[in-house]
């Protein structure tokens, strides 16, 4: 059975139990329980990295381990941390199951990695959509959150039912639902006479996978939840879940699928260039940084859709990669927006910050700069990193659509630094001083740099584990 | 790990905008006195690179490969030659300068403003020393920042829509450089198995000619935005217009000068059949910058606005220099990126004392300037007889070089060119006597003349624009490996070569004897 | 047998539909009991009689009682579901029938070639169970996980205080 790959989850279900029984014990201590949830994390981390170059099959085929699944359960880790400190300063009154949400979504995302058979994806798929849910409406008195939470409720379950449907379909054309015996048997038999049912089955897959990576054209939800959701919850979830959809995607698509790329090539490459026109031009015309940001993610869910389409080796590293740059990136400013204000997040609020908190204005110009692409940032090297893996490919019209697109992501990016330097404020309010969200956008600016000016150590690390 | 020289200059600036982030914002007489104190510095350690420099050297000096990014090939591989040397030159000077000419242009965020400055210097610089692909596209995307917060922070009324329409040029015509950039990498691989960015060793790759054409015009594209040639030039007066007087200078000065490098350094010797095939094309083009431009600043009414407009017409000039594949040509094209940079950067620096003065670029608020400030008049009546072409002054050297180079690639050019030279020598001559002569208008009787400070501004390129203008001797020999070199990677004809051997020996000389009819010893 | 099937499959699909065009909410409930009843009839089709009969008392005896004493305790109300059927709808409807079509097109088309199979374990209390404990372990303790969750979200969102 091998139960003992999983012992980072394992831990972490037991984490969540004992953070529970804290909140019923002793309630509404945060930052105790956050420390417990903290250590808890820290310790799956360690057995996770500790068993990081093993690999293997466990729960009769159900879970398949291998380091690159590591390498993503070390942005999910990241996420989750970072999530945590921003909490300690962001909330102020919440129940502690919030981190009792945290650890599933956690564990939700670890199974997503991992999991080779499309059942278990589905279950893992639902611990985590159900969990997210919980963290976005954790504030569920505020304005907005209600709608947020309600749509991403429904249209999670929508894009389930999909991603069920196509599973289901799958298992009729397979007769089984794991991902390397599908393989194999394309490997083997070949697409002869099954090509209508196999595209019907992964048109289905995609619109539910696309749903959760906000993906055009299902990204409606995404404004709307950005929007009402609390800053640091909207930070997470474009960074870990979304890191966990790109997973899944490699699994289903790449893996399962690798005997015949072409039947599902053409849909990412459309799926692609769409998301990243549309996110941008999108985002060209909100005044709401969140909502702004919004736009930005399914932006850059096109980016990282580009290098799935190049099927290869590079594509792979280049998304960990991607996704790894983006968490510090989205953190650091989620960090920023939270400290300005959830509520005070029009593009206004942020006029004459360089006067009242040269810092912070100095801090999001950066993580701004970041997303646009500018080298020595490492949004620059993640980006150039994907696009070179669908030059590799020969997809030379999808890398000049991707820099053509940073050209305009640069207007909407910008215009932020625009307001913070170059308009004056209406009154100006001092930013109070939080310690633990000022340490998230420090560690962010630092890896930001780190990876845009030294990225090979990491690159290193993400192609031993392919 | 030993730092060399060269990379002792590219971060220095950086290393020297370090402690500008300790220092207290209010006090801005020591933040720029602290900022000229490093660019000083910074020209002082260029000039040590111009020391240890060897004069007709072919290839690249002061080179040096550090690890950077091994596992795809790219390396921090950096090296100069004589057109990057005096490229580089340049940019130090032209960066003290402006700092030392804003000490009372800028009012607000003078910190953030030195370390914009000192961003930048970095930038330029790394632009005109990186021999590896990759590093150069990092200086070149690097560079839009510091300008877009220069133009954006510190411009005048639409500085914001300038600022926008710079940065989003320029990023559109990189997406197309990398583009090309990574379509030359792999293809360098395929043949070679080799996965590099360097320069050098892609130097050696002979692109099939279809390919080649495409990768031209991807390369192309990028620098004629940043020159700019003319169909994409609408960013420039914006840009210029409202940038503040060091951003127009660098602007001016380095900035546009970075095209014209990218296609000598990068676009022409990797891809030297299509360069060929294409130059038709781009020495149309430039002849219509010419004209275009000098139409232009025929009818501006701003005084900023000419010298952006004539900036037009004189790249024009220097794209029909380097299309024309020759010698003189080439030659001239590199030596006028000088005199460009300090002439026009001169007359950038002479607008911003106006402007400092009057609140105002229009003409026609000026007038009688001879009377009320005659030195400063004198000196800006050399630098604009220096930026139409005057013989003696720098100008000539170069219009004249390209002009003969022209004149050998193609008459018709050198036809259109003359025309351009007219129409320059009237809308600069128009310009300074609505300026300068008529009769005084009121507003203008209690100007003061030209301070101190600003005469310490305009004395070092005046020095330039005489030295250069009578003795370009060593500046040309400077850059005569590259252009030679150039030359020799584009055309690998028999001709070429004859045309090499006659060109490349004592070409400083034969120029200095045709230009003052005795030779210079 | 085969005739039953499909009468069963006409059935269910006219109970789905009831459910949605329901007016009273308490025949909703009765059209949604009908539905999961004749959702068993398929196990029982498939031959696992187990899992038919636990669908009925979960789903048919449990879930619905649940529904229909909320439905009560809130208070009977004839609500009538406004279906306007607007341009927007219309396409709607139009896309999902291609959709649909596109679906059973592409299934029909490479239904000949699906080699069938028997099932992959026997579906008796004893194979169940067996099933449970030893392939599906992970998916079934994931599950309740997931369930979990879903206690304690209803739990957060149902309480007072924030």
């Amino acid at each position: 059975m091998n139960a003992h790959i999983l012992l980072p989850e394992i831990i972490l279900s037991i984490t969540a139990a004992l953070v529970l029984i804290i909140e019923f014990l002793t309630p509404r201590r945060l930052q105790f329980i956050g420390t417990v949830t903290i250590l808890g994390i820290l310790l799956a981390l360690f057995y996770d990295l500790s068993m990081f170059r093993n690999a293997g099959i466990g729960f009769y085929g159900m879970v398949k381990v291998g380091p690159f699944d590591r390498m993503f359960d070390l942005i999910f880790f990241i996420g989750a941390i970072l999530l945590i400190l921003l909490s300690f300063d962001y909330f102020v009154e919440i129940s502690g199951e919030f981190y009792f949400f945290l650890i599933t979504s956690l564990i939700g995302m670890m199974l997503l990695a991992k999991s080779s058979d499309l059942f278990m994806l589905f279950l893992s798929l639902e611990t985590l959509s159900f969990s997210l849910l919980g963290l976005i409406g954790i504030l569920k008195r505020k304005e907005f959150v209600a709608e947020a939470t309600l749509k991403y409720f429904v249209l999670a379950a929508f894009s389930s039912a999909f991603f069920l449907f196509g599973i289901i379909l799958t298992y009729v054309i397979f007769q089984t639902t794991n991902i390397s015996e599908i393989s194999n048997k394309l490997f083997a038999a070949g697409l002869t006479g099954i090509k209508p049912g196999i595209i019907v089955t992964l048109v289905l897959l995609t619109v539910g996978l696309a749903f959760k990576i906000a993906a055009i054209p299902f990204h409606m939800w995404t404004p709307d939840v950005y929007e009402g959701a609390p800053a640091p919850v909207v930070a997470f979830l474009s960074a870990g879940p979304k890191a966990a959809g790109f997973a899944i995607i490699l699994k289903t698509l790449l893996s399962g699928y690798q005997a015949h790329p072409e039947i599902w090539k053409g849909i990412v490459t459309y799926l692609a260039v769409f998301t990243m026109f549309w996110g941008n031009l999108a985002a060209l015309k909100t005044r709401n940084l969140k909502r702004m940001l919004a736009y930005s993610t399914i932006a850059h869910a096109g980016y990282v859709l580009v290098a799935i389409v190049s099927v290869n080796q590079e594509a792979y590293a280049a998304i960990v990669f991607y996704m790894l740059s983006y968490t510090f990136m989205v953190f650091g400013a989620f960090a920023i927006i939270s400290m300005i204000g959830d509520s005070h997040s029009n593009l206004e609020d942020y006029a004459g910050l360089s006067r009242t908190s040269p810092l912070l204005a100095f801090m999001m110009a950066i993580f701004m700069i970041s997303m646009t692409g500018i080298p020595t940032t490492s949004g620059f090297i993640s980006k150039f990193y994907v696009f070179m893996s669908a030059a590799k490919t020969n997809h030379i019209w999808l890398v000049i659509f991707g820099f053509i697109n940073g050209a305009i992501s640069a207007y909407y990016y910008l215009r932020v630094v625009v307001y913070m330097y170059m308009m004056d404020a209406r009154e100006e309010h001092a930013v109070p001083y939080f310690p633990f969200l000022r340490s998230v956008m420090w560690i962010a600016v630092i890896f930001i740099f780190y990876l845009g000016l030294f990225p090979q150590k990491v690159f290193e690390i993400i192609v031993s584990t392919l | 790990m030993k730092l060399d020289l060269l990379s002792l200059v590219i971060i220095f600036p950086i290393i020297g905008a370090i402690p500008v982030f300790f220092m207290s914002p209010k006090n801005k007489k020591v933040l720029f006195d602290y900022t000229l104190l490093m660019t000083l510095v910074e020209f002082l350690l260029s000039l040590f690179l111009l020391k240890g420099f060897k004069f007709g050297l072919y290839g690249f000096q002061y080179e040096h490969v550090y690890k950077w990014i091994p596992s795809i090939g790219a390396s921090f591989h950096v090296g100069i030659d004589g057109m990057s040397l005096i490229l580089i030159l340049l940019t130090t000077f032209l960066t003290a300068l402006g700092i030392l000419s804003s000490y009372n242009y800028i009012t607000h965020k003078a910190k953030e403003y030195v370390i914009v400055m000192l961003l930048m210097e970095t930038g330029m610089i790394g632009v005109f020393a990186s021999l590896d692909l990759l590093l150069f596209y990092l200086f070149w995307e690097l560079m839009l920042i510091p300008m877009y917060f220069l133009i954006g922070i510190w411009g005048h009324e639409r500085r914001v829509y300038a600022a926008f329409k710079f940065v989003i040029y320029t990023m559109a015509g990189s997406a197309l450089l990398i583009t090309g950039i990574l379509v030359l990498y792999f293809y360098n691989h395929s043949v070679t198995g080799v996965y590099t960015f360097d320069l050098l060793k892609l130097y050696r790759l002979n692109v099939p000619y279809d390919l080649a054409k495409k990768l031209f015009l991807a390369f192309a594209i990028a620098f004629a935005i940043k020159v700019p040639i003319f169909p994409f030039h609408t960013w420039l007066p914006d840009a210029h217009v409202e940038a503040p007087t060091a951003g127009s200078v660098l602007l001016a000065g380095v900035l546009l000068k970075m095209g014209i490098y990218g296609f000598l350094r990068f676009a022409f010797p990797l891809f030297p059949k299509a360069a060929i095939h294409y130059a038709p094309l781009f020495m149309a083009l430039g002849i219509v910058g010419i004209i275009y431009g000098a139409f232009m600043s025929w009818v501006q009414k701003d005084l900023k606005k000419l010298v952006a407009y004539s900036s037009v017409a004189h790249l024009g000039f220097i794209v029909l220099g380097i299309f024309t594949f020759n010698m003189y040509g080439t030659q001239g094209a590199v030596i006028q990126m000088v005199n460009h940079g300090l002439s026009t950067g001169a007359l950038f620096f002479i607008v911003g004392m106006l402007y400092e003065r009057r609140h105002t670029r229009l003409i026609e608020e000026f007038g009688g300037l001879a009377k009320v400030m005659p030195v400063f008049s004198v000196i800006f009546g050399i630098v604009m007889l220096s930026s139409i072409g005057l013989p003696g002054l720098n100008g000539f050297i170069g219009e004249f070089l390209v002009m003969l180079g022209a004149f050998k690639a193609s008459k018709f050019a050198a036809y259109f060119a003359v025309v351009g030279i007219i129409f320059a020598a009237v809308y600069m001559l128009t310009m300074f006597q609505r300026v300068v002569f008529l009769k005084v208008k009121e507003k203008n009787l209690g100007l003061p003349d030209i301070s101190l400070r600003e005469f310490f501004v305009l004395a070092p390129i005046l020095l330039f624009i005489f030295w250069i203008g009578i003795y370009p001797k060593p500046y040309l020999k400077m850059t005569e490996p590259t252009s030679s070199a150039v030359i020799m990677q584009i055309k690998s004809t028999q001709n070429a070569e004859k045309e090499i051997k006659m060109l490349t020996g004592p070409v400083g000389e034969e120029i200095s004897l045709k230009i003052t009819g005795r030779k210079a010893r | 047998m085969k005739v039953i099937f499909y009468v069963n499959a006409f059935f269910s699909l006219v109970f789905a539909l009831g459910v949605l065009f329901g007016k009273n909410p308490l025949r909703s409930a009765l059209s949604l009991l009908l539905f999961f009843i004749s959702i068993s009839l398929y196990f029982f089709f498939a031959g696992s009689d187990y899992l038919g009969f636990v669908q009925i008392i979960v789903y048919a005896g449990g879930i619905i009682v649940l529904i229909a004493f909320v439905i009560i305790i809130l208070g009977l109300r004839r609500e009538s579901p406004d279906f306007d059927i607007s341009l927007r709808s219309f396409v709607g409807i139009i896309l999902l029938a291609l959709f649909a079509l596109g679906v059973l097109y592409g299934m029909g088309k490479s239904i000949l070639h699906f080699v069938p199979q028997s099932p992959y374990f026997d579906t008796s209390v004893a194979g169940i169970g067996d099933a449970i404990f030893s392939r599906y372990l992970l998916p079934f303790e994931v599950a309740s996980i997931l369930l979990l969750v879903g206690v304690v979200l209803a739990f957060i969102f149902a309480k007072k205080e924030v």
